[in-house]
């Protein structure tokens, strides 16, 4: 993050120079420097301000509390447990549960996501398309929807009677209703896909916004080759908007592994644990069992695996900057 | 000293002068006001939170010297995790009310004031004794219970009357129970749909299921040892019996592992349910839906071995770290009055604690006293013991894949007990 202030960096990179320099004048140039540093830090001290109060603070109190046997009532002399907690939550098998559900989350929803989000934007950037603006804002506006909102609809939507909508489709269908949300086998893939609806607007809004990026002289060269759509797709826009995708990869497998609203309304977890996610595991261990320290263990273990899903992301796309 | 100008000198002075005058008379002042307080209480909703305000109003009027900060916190923003963060932070009101055990928990981290030494043995003697005896941790009273509640068995009377079925103002037998739901299960239309459901239930919520067991003579846990019992005989048969009536009798609606109560409240409402499980505040706003007064009735759990159904009591503390506990108890003396009492009950739809309105005309209503009847045959409260939650998310689970046919009860309850037997290990 350092690397971002707009400062000299620092003095001890340059102290080789400044032997050369005559000790009085150096002096005077050390105290320049410190001055300039002082200014640039003072410039971007109430963000970080912010970030050190709000986010770092909270996060390093969670590693530390993850040792402990901690309630928030007992907030004043809590005992000591060591890694106890973590061997407990790696016995868990509730936890286990949680973690494979995360994953077939994750796994459900964001290439779906990624795919049609690409598509759409694709669609809908089509030149000469009437109603353009109105089907953008149609396709984004799940987005602004409140995820509470949304589940309670959605739960409508996948109601086991025959009034549900879902039902209603399969018996246009001829198929038997199904329990859905109530169905361990199926209450997973309901969930996956309200949030595959939800979030696509977003998806297909980035992406848009990547599309505007690719200069049209690529397309034009297609042209004059004789490239078909579907090539100019597969060899021109899906390369350029690698790092497009490489942003939405990172961000909604982060997102995905926080999953917790939809799960927490519309199935509470159930039928059994067959939607318990990572978070919704989380959320009772401490804030309906007061069990902060093993709560704080889990945040821990999952702030680790995302750390690790990130930096393999990163290795495999390798970020390479594209020029047009 | 030449260093200053005269100027300086006497604004300094004046400044001093000022602040001495200050140090004066702000004691003076204060001694002068009022004493405040502050009560939070857990819950409420749109027709006992201005009941609360008139009590608190009528309080304050009887007091000029105490004024009382109000603020309900409703259900569905976990009052109880709030009340932690608040003592934590040292932000706490002075009054709380709390659902019952959960003044457990406060007091096992020393937040409450014991409240034995502002009681007087009359007091002591009017509540029903065994739910004073619920807010006594290690032998010191607490809380005391503000209102109590349970769950009875509402039914449809049309929908009984038209298939001959009694009410049930006495209990009924479980093979009563069963026989009446299959009956009132129909196909009303003959399209081959049912679109009549005997019994409304749902596997989210331990109110619904753990009566059966109970009823049965069964335990999840032992409370006193606290040690777990799920796969004991008595409470697979309670089980057994309740997963039987979604899994092979069929009388339930479909869907049942999740489905939210408020989605069987309205299929009661539509007459697409006859019979459900729930309490008195619901059954305080069915009465004033006009197409509902009256054509529904409360009445008693069916039984097996024991009478018992899920009851539970809301009580007031008083915070350790309350500045006003005097003017605190005044306030919670008038609260529990049998006057106050008798007001914020007729408002909620709940029930009073205290012997003296047992005879009181707003509880002579017959859906009241079918809450009544219930209370007096047999009740069982939540757990105190810390673990108490996690016990019944584990029984959750373990209940919602029995339903669903994943694991036949033995087999889910012999996993539950695994299960409760690792975290409750001494």
């Amino acid at each position: 993050m350092k690397q971002k202030v707009p400062a000299p960096t620092g003095t001890n990179a340059q102290s080789g120079q400044v032997c050369s320099i005559p000790r009085a004048k150096r002096h005077k140039k050390s105290i320049y420097k410190l001055a300039a540093l002082l200014e640039s830090y003072s410039f971007v001290a109430p963000a970080y301000t912010v970030f050190l109060v709000f986010i770092f603070i909270p996060v390093a109190w969670a590693f530390y509390l993850s040792l402990f046997d901690y309630s928030i009532l007992t907030v004043k002399n809590p005992d000591y447990v060591g890694l106890r907690n973590y061997v407990m939550l790696l016995r868990d098998s509730v936890f286990r549960v949680a973690t494979w559900n995360t994953i077939r989350y994750t796994a459900g929803t964001v290439p779906a996501r990624i795919v049609l989000g690409l598509a759409f934007a694709i669609l809908l950037d089509q030149k000469g398309l009437r109603g353009k603006n109105l089907l953008r804002t149609c396709y984004f506006l799940p987005v602004t929807i409140s995820m509470v909102a949304a589940s309670i609809i959605w739960s409508l939507v996948f109601n086991a009677r025959e009034v549900g909508l879902a039902n209603k489709i399969l018996a246009l269908l001829g198929m038997a209703p199904k329990g859905w949300l109530a169905d361990s086998k199926l209450a997973m893939t309901a969930v996956v896909i309200m949030s595959i609806w939800s979030e696509l607007g977003y998806c297909m809004t980035v992406y848009l916004a990547g599309l505007q990026g690719i200069p049209l002289e690529f397309y034009e060269a297609a042209d004059i080759d004789g490239a078909s759509g579907w090539h100019k797709i597969w060899c021109i826009t899906i390369p350029l908007l690698k790092p497009t995708t490489f942003f939405l990869l990172v961000t909604q497998i982060i997102g995905s592994f926080q999953v917790f609203t939809q799960t927490y309304v519309m199935t509470g977890g159930g039928p059994g644990y067959s939607t318990t996610t990572l978070i919704n595991l989380l959320y009772t261990k401490g804030f309906s069992e007061f069990r902060m320290g093993y709560a704080g263990a889990l945040a821990v273990v999952l702030f680790i695996g995302l750390l690790l899903t990130s930096w393999a992301m990163r290795r495999i796309f390798r970020a390479e900057e594209i020029i047009y | 000293m030449s260093r200053f100008s005269r100027v300086t000198r006497r604004l300094v002075l004046v400044v001093v002068a000022c602040l001495a005058l200050m140090l004066v008379a702000v004691p003076l002042a204060s001694a002068a006001k009022k004493v405040t307080i502050t009560f939070w209480q857990a819950g409420g909703d749109d027709l006992s939170i201005p009941c609360v305000r008139e009590l608190v109003r009528e309080f304050q009027s009887k007091n000029p010297d105490i004024e009382v900060r109000y603020q309900a916190i409703p259900w569905a923003e976990d009052p109880h995790t709030k009340y932690q963060a608040a003592i934590a932070g040292g932000t706490v009101a002075d009054v709380l009310s709390v659902g019952s055990p959960f003044e457990h928990t406060l007091a096992a981290a020393d937040a409450l004031e014991p409240l034995d030494k502002y009681m007087s043995k009359e007091m002591k003697a009017d509540f029903f004794p065994h739910l004073l005896e619920m807010s006594q941790f290690k032998g010191q009273q607490v809380a005391i219970p503000w209102f109590t509640d349970c769950r009875a068995l509402f039914y449809r009377k049309d929908l009984l009357a038209a298939e001959g079925i009694p009410e049930p103002t006495t209990s009924w037998t479980w093979d009563q129970f069963l026989t009446y739901a299959k009956k009132l299960t129909k196909d009303l239309n003959g399209d081959g749909i049912i679109d009549q459901y005997g019994f409304g239930t749902s596997g989210r919520y331990g109110s619904q299921w753990t009566p059966f067991v109970r009823q049965n003579g069964g335990n999840f846990v032992d409370e006193e040892r606290w040690v777990p019992t799920a796969n004991d005989p008595a409470v697979i048969e309670g089980l057994q019996f309740y997963v039987d009536l979604i899994r092979v009798h069929k009388v339930t609606p479909p869907g049942i592992t999740t489905i939210l109560l408020n989605e069987i409240q309205k299929m009661f409402a539509e007459g697409k349910v006859a019979m459900f499980v729930d309490c008195g505040d619901t059954a305080n706003r069915f009465q004033k839906e006009p197409q509902l007064s009256g054509k529904f009735g409360v009445g008693l759990m069916p039984h097996n071995k024991a009478h018992a159904t899920f009851a539970g009591a809301d009580a007031f503390v008083i915070t350790k770290h309350s500045k006003n506990k005097e003017a605190a108890w005044k306030f919670l003396e008038f609260m529990v009055s049998p006057e106050a009492m008798a007001k914020y009950c007729e408002a909620s739809g709940f029930l009073p604690v205290r012997k003296s309105l047992g005879e009181h005309p707003i509880f002579k209503d017959p859906i009241k006293q079918g809450f009544i009847k219930q209370l007096e045959a047999g009740v069982y409260f939540t757990y105190k013991h810390p673990q108490g939650s996690q016990v019944t998310d584990i029984i959750r689970a373990a209940v919602q894949e029995a339903m669903e046919g994943t694991k036949t009860v033995q087999q889910a309850m012999n996993d539950a007990q695994k299960q409760l037997q690792q975290i409750m290990k001494p």
